[in-house]
């Protein structure tokens, strides 16, 4: 989530980058996304 | 790709897809509520991590960029104008509009990119030749010079040049300071000290306005970015009507 937020890497580019198969990145990344969501609904 | 184009949501959202995908995952959007909702929901979630993490840019900052823009001179336009007044006499006024924009446009980027340039070497290291704005002074055809010892064991040399009314230190004899504390300049009237710039790292001098009469212009050490009054005692005082 970082390098694609915060450095602008596609999630390819981040599947290289970690050594790590598409599938898991682009799962990876959905995954992080929903648990921040749901941090952040907590807090509020 | 076996795998279902739903997951696509997280790496959308944070636009991470290349435009093929992107293109073929707004399409599937168009169709699929959950995914809408969800792209919608990750998005709010990303901007708000975003915003956790935005910096407040330094005070210093702010100021530095209106110091850069008050001693960065408006160019003319030169060459384009030239051009510009041949065309003008002879053709019609829609072309005349279109050059003087076509001139404008040219002075803006050149403004541009002398602003970003002036910016951008205050954070080189120390460097052997003046920069241009206290340098274009110090060249100035009426230019006065003087070069003062500063309390601190430094050469300051000032330049006044009454036609530009402008006047201009240099400061590449001055002792190097650390981290923690930079020069700053000061135009003192009548016991009262008005901010005239702070000298970043490595800077070679500085150009400012002349002052009008009866003002000195002061240099302090300060912490670095600089103070609202100054701190400590002026280690040079210059008289620009003196110089």
């Amino acid at each position: 989530v970082r390098l694609a937020y915060f450095n602008g890497y596609t999630y390819s580019e981040v599947a290289t980058l970690l050594d790590k198969p598409l599938p898991t990145i682009k799962t990876r990344m959905r995954d992080g996304l929903i648990r921040l969501r749901d941090c952040l609904e907590a807090k509020r | 790709m076996t795998t279902d184009v739903h997951t696509l949501s997280g790496a959308y959202a944070l636009d991470a897809l290349n435009e093929q995908e992107a293109a073929e995952f707004r399409e599937h959007l168009r169709g699929c509520q959950a995914c809408r909702d969800e792209v919608r929901e990750l998005r709010s979630a990303a901007a708000r991590m975003g915003a956790a993490e935005a910096a407040t840019p330094p005070p210093a900052l702010r100021t530095r960029v209106l110091e850069a823009a008050a001693r960065t001179p408006q160019q003319p336009p030169s060459g384009v104008s030239a051009a510009a007044v041949a065309m003008r006499r002879s053709t019609k006024r829609r072309r005349r509009t279109w050059l003087a924009a076509a001139a404008a446009a040219v002075i803006l980027v050149g403004g541009g990119a002398v602003g970003v340039g002036a910016l951008l070497g205050d954070d080189e290291p120390q460097q052997q030749q003046l920069a241009s704005a206290p340098a274009e002074v110090f060249e100035a055809d009426d230019a006065r010079t003087a070069s003062v010892s500063t309390a601190n064991g430094g050469t300051l040399r000032v330049a006044v040049s009454p036609g530009a009314n402008e006047m201009a230190v240099d400061t590449r004899d001055l002792p190097a300071l650390d981290a923690e504390h930079a020069y700053q300049l000061w135009t003192i009237h009548d016991d009262s000290a008005t901010n005239a710039g702070v000298l970043e790292p490595g800077a070679t001098g500085a150009a400012m306005a002349l002052p009008a009469g009866q003002t000195q212009v002061a240099v302090t050490i300060e912490p670095s970015g600089g103070s609202e009054q100054p701190t400590t005692q002026p280690i040079a005082v210059v008289d620009p009507a003196e110089v």
